[in-house]
C-alpha cells in the first residue's frame, strides 16, 4: 500500500521555507549547469559550425592556418584532383586564402585581436554560409567585415580601419550563419599578401563533389610526392581540433556542476533529516496503520524528487535566459546556446542530486520501529 | 561547564547533522577555491606586469603570432640609450609522447636571457650548478617544474620533441628545472642549437628589453621604434603591462563568467549553511530557553553558538580549500588560454576561502538565532513541561 502523493505535497507545503531552500539548491545547480554548458555549446557551434562535410583544407603539415605556408605551385595541383567539384564555367571550386591575426588599436588605447582572411571571389563557391548582407565585394584597399566584427569594432559601410601598412575602407558586411567567421575581416587576397609582404598562401580550401570524396582526396594528397610538405584535412576535423580547448569547458562544467549538486544535495539532506525528526510520531502512526517501511521510504524519496524536479525545472528555465547572452573571447564573438539536451541534462542532474539528498533521511524514516517512533514523537 | 566543552558536546550530540554541515562547507569551499584560483591567476598576471621593467619588441605589420626580425636587431637595441639589456627569442612547440601531449618552450640566448627575464636569477628559481650546466652545454635544456612532471622528463636524461611542420625532431638533454611560476609549463633551449637543428638561422621572433625603471618604459619604447623607422622590417614595442592588459581584455567576458559563478556559489553556500543552522537551532529552542532561564545572557548564548558554527564551518571550509589546492596540483590542469599555463590555487586564495568559511558559519548562526531569541522563555518552557 503506497502513500498518496497528495500527502507528500501537503507536507512540502506545510514546511514552505525549508522546502523552498531545498528546491533552491537544485535550482541553482541546474542554472549554473545550463549557463556553463550553453557557453561551451555556443563556442563549439560557432567554431565547428563553419565546417561543411564536403570541404577540405590543404595546409602545411602540422601547422594551423595562420602558421601554414603554401607555395603558389600547389593550388593548380590540388584543384585538378578528380574529387574536386566544379563551379559554373568549369573552374574548380577552390578558395586560395591568406590567414593572419592582428592587434587592432582601439580608441581607449587598448588593442583587440582580429582574424584577417585574404580571399578571392571564388571563396563563395566553397563556403555556403557566406552571405553578403550589404555593400559589395572589396576592391583595392577595401574590406568586408563580418556582422559580429562590425558590431564589436563599431564599423559600418564606408567607415575605415587601419591595420598593416594602410587604411582600409569597409565595402560590405557579411554574415556566416552565426559562426566564428562572422568575427573575421576579409579582404582581397593579393592586397592582403602585398600589405603583409607575404609570398605564400596559408590555406587552399576545396569543395568536393560529394562528402565521400573527402577521404579519397585526403589519401590522394598523402600519396602525391609533390605534396610531401602538405596535408589535407576535412574542415570538420580541422575545426574540431581548433575547438579542442573546449574540453576544458566540459571539465569545468563537470567539476562546478558536480560540486554544486553535491552541496545542494547535502543541504537538502539536512532539511530532510529535520523533516524526519519532526515527523517521528507521524511515521510511527503510518506504520501502525499498516503502511510498510517501503512505502515510508518511497514517500520521503518522492518528496525529495518533487523538490528536485521543481528546483531543476525552475533553474533550467531561468537558464534559458542565457540564450540572450553573447561573449567575445580571443577576437571571436559567440552566442550562448541552450539546447534541448542541455536543458534536460540540467533538470535530470537537479533531480538526481535531490534524490541523493533525500535517500539517507528516507532510509532512516523507513527503518524506524513503529513503537519507538510513537514513543519518541 | 566550559563553553568549549559545551560546543564539543553540541557538535557530538547531533553528529550526523554536524558531519553533513561540515561536508557542505567542504564541498562549497572546494569549488569556491577553484573559482578563486582562476581569478587569482588572472589578478597575479595583471599585478605582476604592473611594475615590470620589461619591454617586448616584435615585427610591425606582421600577425599577432607571426613576428620575424633579423637577430642583428638584438645588438642594435642593446646599444640604445636607456636599455639595460636585450635578448632575442623564438617560440618552439611540439608533441612529446602523444599527439595531445604538447610542450611549449622558448629558444633563448643563454648569456642574456636572465638579464631580461630576471625571474630566472631569483634565488631558488634555478640551482646555480644547473644554470651553469645550461649555459655551458649547447644541447642543454631547462624545464619548468610542471612541464617536467607533465611530459615525464627527468634531469640528466635525453628527450625528444616532434616539432610541427616538417621540421626535424628536437633532441636535447634536460640539465635542470625552473622552479618559478612564470616558466612552470615551458622549457628553455639554446637559440643557436635550435637554429642548427631546423636549419633556419639569423632570425628572432621577439626581443625582450630591460629598462632601468618602469618610468623609462615609454621613452625607451619610442627610441627603439624610431631607431628602426624606415627599415624594411619595422618594429612595434609593447610594455609587459600593456601586453598582459591586451591579452586579458581578449578574455574579459570569460573572466566575467567566473565572477558571476563565484557570486552564485557564495550565495548558494550561504543559503544552505543558513538553512542547516536554522534547523539545528530550531531543535535547540528549548535548550536556549533553559539557558536563559538559568541566567545566561543572550550575548553569552550568541557567542557560544557563533563560535560553534564558525569553528565547524571554518575547519570544514579550510579542509575543502586545501583539498582543492592539492587536487589541482595533482591534476596539473592546463588552462587552454595559452599564456596562463596551469591552473594553480595560490595559498592566498586558500586562506581567503578559509576566512570566508569562518565568517559564513558565524553570520549564518547570528541570523538563525534571531528567531530563537524572539521566543518567550516561559512560553517555550511551558511547552516542554
Amino acid at each position: 500500500m503506497a502513500l498518496p502523493l497528495r500527502y507528500n505535497l501537503r507536507n512540502l507545503l506545510a514546511r514552505r521555507a525549508s522546502s523552498a531552500m531545498a528546491a533552491l539548491g537544485s535550482a541553482l545547480t541546474a542554472l549554473l549547469l545550463v549557463v556553463l554548458l550553453a557557453m561551451g555549446e555556443g563556442m563549439q557551434s560557432s567554431v565547428v559550425g563553419q565546417a561543411d562535410p564536403r570541404n577540405v583544407m590543404v595546409l602545411h603539415k602540422g601547422a594551423p592556418a595562420e602558421w601554414s605556408d603554401i607555395t603558389r605551385d600547389i593550388p593548380p595541383i590540388v584543384s585538378t584532383f578528380e574529387e574536386v567539384a566544379a563551379a559554373e564555367g568549369g573552374r574548380s571550386r577552390a578558395s586560395l586564402e591568406y590567414w593572419n591575426t592582428v592587434w587592432l588599436p582601439q580608441d581607449d588605447g587598448s588593442e583587440s585581436l582580429v582574424v584577417l582572411r585574404g580571399v578571392q571571389e571564388s571563396a563563395k563557391d566553397v563556403y555556403d554560409w557566406f552571405r553578403l548582407e550589404s555593400g559589395r565585394w572589396p576592391q583595392g584597399s577595401e574590406i568586408l567585415v563580418g556582422k559580429a566584427a562590425a558590431k564589436r569594432l563599431d564599423l559600418a559601410i564606408g567607415s575605415s580601419l587601419e591595420f598593416g601598412r594602410r587604411r582600409w575602407r569597409v565595402s560590405g558586411i557579411f554574415s556566416a550563419r552565426g559562426t566564428a567567421a562572422e568575427s573575421q575581416v576579409w579582404g582581397d587576397l593579393d592586397d592582403f599578401m602585398a600589405d603583409f609582404r607575404r609570398d605564400k598562401l596559408s590555406v587552399v580550401a576545396l569543395r568536393m563533389k560529394t562528402a565521400a570524396g573527402v577521404s579519397s582526396f585526403v589519401r590522394r594528397v598523402e600519396r602525391d610526392r609533390r605534396l610531401a610538405d602538405y596535408e589535407a584535412k576535412s574542415e570538420s576535423e580541422y575545426f574540431e581540433q581548433e575547438a579542442s580547448f573546449l574540453g576544458f569547458m566540459a571539465i569545468l562544467a563537470g567539476v562546478i556542476g558536480g560540486c554544486m549538486g553535491l552541496g545542494a544535495a547535502l543541504g537538502g539532506m539536512n532539511v530532510f533529516f529535520t523533516s524526519v525528526a519532526q515527523r517521528t510520531a507521524e511515521i510511527g502512526m503510518l506504520r501502525v496503520l499498516g503502511f510498510p517501511a517501503r512505502s515510508v521510504l518511497l514517500s520521503f524519496l518522492a518528496e525529495a524528487l518533487l523538490l528536485g524536479l521543481v528546483g531543476g525545472l525552475a533553474g533550467a528555465t531561468l537558464g534559458l535566459g542565457a540564450n540572450l547572452l553573447e561573449a567575445d573571447i580571443w577576437g571571436s564573438t559567440f552566442r550562448f546556446e541552450v539546447t534541448g539536451a542541455i536543458y534536460l541534462r540540467a533538470v535530470v542532474v537537479g533531480v538526481l542530486f535531490a534524490a541523493f539528498g533525500g535517500l539517507l533521511p528516507a532510509i532512516r524514516a523507513a527503518k524506524m520501529r513503529p513503537i519507538d517512533a510513537l514513543r519518541k514523537g | 561547564m566550559s563553553p568549549l566543552r559545551l560546543v564539543l558536546r553540541n557538535v557530538r550530540r547531533n553528529l550526523a547533522r554536524s558531519i553533513i554541515m561540515g561536508l557542505l562547507l567542504f564541498v562549497f569551499m572546494f569549488i569556491f577555491s577553484v573559482i578563486a584560483g582562476v581569478l587569482s591567476t588572472v589578478g597575479e598576471m595583471r599585478s605582476g606586469a604592473e611594475d615590470s621593467l620589461r619591454l617586448g619588441v616584435s615585427q610591425k605589420y606582421a600577425g599577432a603570432w607571426k613576428s620575424e626580425m633579423p637577430n642583428t636587431y638584438v645588438r642594435d637595441i642593446a646599444g640604445i640609450e636607456g636599455v639595460v639589456a636585450a635578448t632575442g627569442l623564438r617560440f618552439i612547440g611540439g608533441t612529446v609522447r602523444s599527439e595531445d601531449d604538447w610542450a611549449f618552450g622558448y629558444a633563448v640566448e643563454p648569456e642574456t636571457i636572465a638579464e631580461v627575464r630576471y625571474e630566472l636569477a631569483e634565488p631558488g628559481a634555478v640551482r646555480p650548478e644547473q644554470w651553469r650546466a645550461f649555459t655551458s652545454k649547447r644541447e642543454g635544456v631547462l624545464v619548468g617544474f610542471r612541464a617536467l612532471q607533465k611530459h615525464g622528463w627527468s634531469v640528466g636524461r635525453r628527450h625528444t620533441i616532434k616539432t610541427w611542420g616538417n621540421l626535424p625532431e628536437l633532441r636535447f638533454e634536460v640539465v635542470g628545472t625552473i622552479d618559478h611560476a612564470d616558466f612552470s609549463d615551458n622549457f628553455l633551449i639554446h637559440l643557436d642549437y635550435m637554429e642548427d637543428l631546423i636549419n633556419d638561422e639569423g632570425k628572432v621572433e621577439q626581443i625582450g628589453v630591460r629598462v632601468a625603471s618602469p618610468t623609462d618604459q615609454d621613452r625607451v619604447a619610442r627610441a627603439i621604434a624610431n631607431h628602426f623607422q624606415g627599415r624594411p622590417v619595422q618594429v612595434v614595442v609593447r610594455s609587459d603591462e600593456a601586453f598582459i592588459a591586451n591579452m586579458l581584455e581578449q578574455m574579459s567576458d570569460f573572466v566575467m563568467v567566473f565572477y558571476v559563478l563565484a557570486i552564485v556559489i557564495f550565495l548558494t553556500c550561504f543559503a544552505m549553511t543558513l538553512v542547516s543552522l536554522s534547523m539545528t537551532i530550531r531543535e535547540r529552542t528549548t535548550e536556549i530557553a533553559l539557558l536563559r532561564a538559568l541566567g545566561f545572557s543572550v550575548g553569552w548564548i550568541r557567542r557560544l553558538t557563533v563560535v560553534e558554527a564558525s569553528v565547524l564551518a571554518g575547519i570544514a571550509g579550510t579542509a575543502g580549500a586545501f583539498a582543492a589546492q592539492g587536487v589541482f596540483r595533482m591534476m596539473n590542469l592546463q588552462v587552454p588560454i595559452g599564456f596562463t599555463g596551469s591552473l594553480n590555487i595560490p595559498m592566498r586564495a586558500v586562506l581567503l576561502c578559509s576566512a570566508l568559511a569562518f565568517v559564513l558559519g558565524g553570520s549564518a548562526a547570528v541570523l538563525s538565532l534571531r528567531s530563537a531569541f524572539r521566543a518567550e522563555v516561559a512560553h517555550v518552557l511551558r511547552k516542554v513541561v
